[in-house]
């Protein structure tokens, strides 16, 4: 049986999936509760041989691809506080954060879905089958999408001129 | 590509490898294959790049505290608590009115009992997800319900354990500047009735008292004069009258109940109240 606790120690990690998702803080936070309370209701489903945190990251993922069409719609007018960098960190490092927003704009053009599997394999680094489980599908299902989403990230960034190596890539 | 495509293991490796991903023993595969294939692993290192700015990007959310939206109440904590202690059943099981009080000690026991609120996560309002209306088909008769808004205290939920052989109602109340106090009661006849009493249990005073064939215990974390008076004014044989509520009758809400006239002594909370620094979970 789940407890609090144990989704307390879950929570950083679904804010932190979820902040990369919609990129505000308010709209994450949202799909934060949300997923929790549905969690929380269906508390009884969730079996302890599988791991809480793909479980957890399955609804939150099935929420995300619920409301994201409603977000884009009201995306179109809004701009919001947590999409505004600081001028100060672009003048700093500017040639960097340019790319980085590129980057990001790029991201945020891909489909809901491989958009989803790019920012999962980014900020919780799962191993194949675990990201597959974590959304809630078939692993070849997962392992294609990112290679898609990889592959269109790819070429929106160079058809921006984005793709030049930046001073970090050559760490490797 | 199609869906069921099956992406270049090579190029996956790869990727893994500059991300730092991938374990000593498939590295040298790795350098292999890029001496093969230079471009595609000029790409490969592209692409972890980009997944590691990703992840720098929201790092920090990590280790930012937790907005109080996403925390819990406390009573769904402990009702989970319960369900994991076997052991608090089995006193139960028991049956004698004397071992039924350990039992409610074990339930409020420890560091559960006195905040009503704490960190875990964001249900609004899990308790009551976890409540179980005492009106629901099936469920057992409502034990009455205390009115302690003598003393400044609102009834601010009522849960029945059903994980135990003979239900066990716990009743939390609430007043302004306040720690919470818990009434758990159970049904047990015949009919009889007694004045509260009060006893150290661990050097926590605990009241308790019959009536209506109903067994009641109180605790909080007061001292044990308080408690003495809050328990003679729930179970009506204090000075003032106190009206107890019948089964299935809603409590008024919390704006109609008397404001305190005469605040009892509080003890200090054992613990910082509810709103503890987020993130510690």
């Amino acid at each position: 049986m789940i407890d609090t606790d144990m989704l307390g120690v879950e929570i950083p990690h679904l804010r932190r999936y979820a902040r990369a998702l919609m990129r505000e803080r308010e709209a994450a936070d949202d799909l934060v509760q949300d997923t929790l309370e549905r969690a929380w209701r269906k508390r009884t489903l969730w079996r302890p041989s599988g791991r809480l945190r793909s479980w957890l990251f399955r609804v939150l993922y099935r929420l995300y691809l619920d409301r994201r069409p409603r977000m884009q719609r009201a995306h179109r007018n809004l701009v919001t506080l947590d999409s505004v960098r600081p001028a100060a960190a672009l003048e700093a490092h500017s040639e960097l954060s340019l790319h980085c927003l590129d980057v990001f704009a790029a991201i945020d053009e891909l489909p809901d879905r491989q958009r989803a599997i790019l920012l999962l394999m980014a900020v919780e680094q799962p191993d194949y089958r675990t990201g597959a489980r974590m959304l809630g599908l078939k692993e070849g299902t997962f392992r294609s999408r990112l290679s898609r989403a990889r592959e269109q990230l790819h070429d929106r960034l160079a058809s921006d001129g984005t793709m030049a190596d930046s001073p970090e890539d050559a760490h490797g | 590509m199609v869906e069921s495509d099956r992406p270049d293991e090579n190029y996956e490796r790869a990727v893994a490898f500059y991300a730092g991903r991938l374990g000593p023993r498939d590295q040298a595969r790795v350098r292999a294959w890029a001496a093969e294939e230079p471009v595609r692993a000029a790409r490969a290192r592209r692409d972890a790049a980009i997944e590691r700015r990703i992840a720098r990007e929201y790092e920090a959310v990590l280790r930012e505290p937790i907005p109080p939206r996403l925390l819990v109440r406390r009573r769904g904590h402990r009702r989970a608590r319960l369900v994991r202690s076997g052991a608090a059943a089995a006193v139960v099981l028991a049956a004698a009115s004397s071992v039924w009080w350990p039992y409610v000690e074990r339930t409020v026991s420890g560091a559960d009992n006195a905040t009503g609120f704490e960190s875990p996560p964001g249900l609004g309002e899990p308790a009551a997800a976890d409540a179980v209306p005492v009106s629901e088909p099936g469920a057992h008769r409502a034990s009455p319900t205390p009115d302690l808004s003598a003393h400044g205290y609102r009834l601010i939920g009522r849960e029945v354990l059903r994980d135990t052989p003979r239900p066990l109602t716990e009743l939390t109340y609430e007043k302004e500047g306040g720690p919470p106090v818990h009434v758990y009661a159970q049904d047990r006849p015949p009919q009889s009735t007694s004045e509260p009493e009060v006893s150290m249990r661990d050097g926590r005073p605990l009241a308790r008292w019959r009536a209506h064939g109903v067994n009641y215990a109180l605790v909080g974390d007061l001292p044990a004069s308080s408690l003495q008076a809050l328990a003679r004014s729930a179970a009506g044989t204090d000075d003032q009258p106190a009206p107890t509520a019948q089964p299935g009758r809603r409590m008024p809400p919390a704006n109609a109940l008397r404001p305190v006239e005469a605040p009892l002594e509080m003890a200090p909370p054992a613990r910082p109240p509810s709103t503890q620094p987020q993130g510690e979970m």
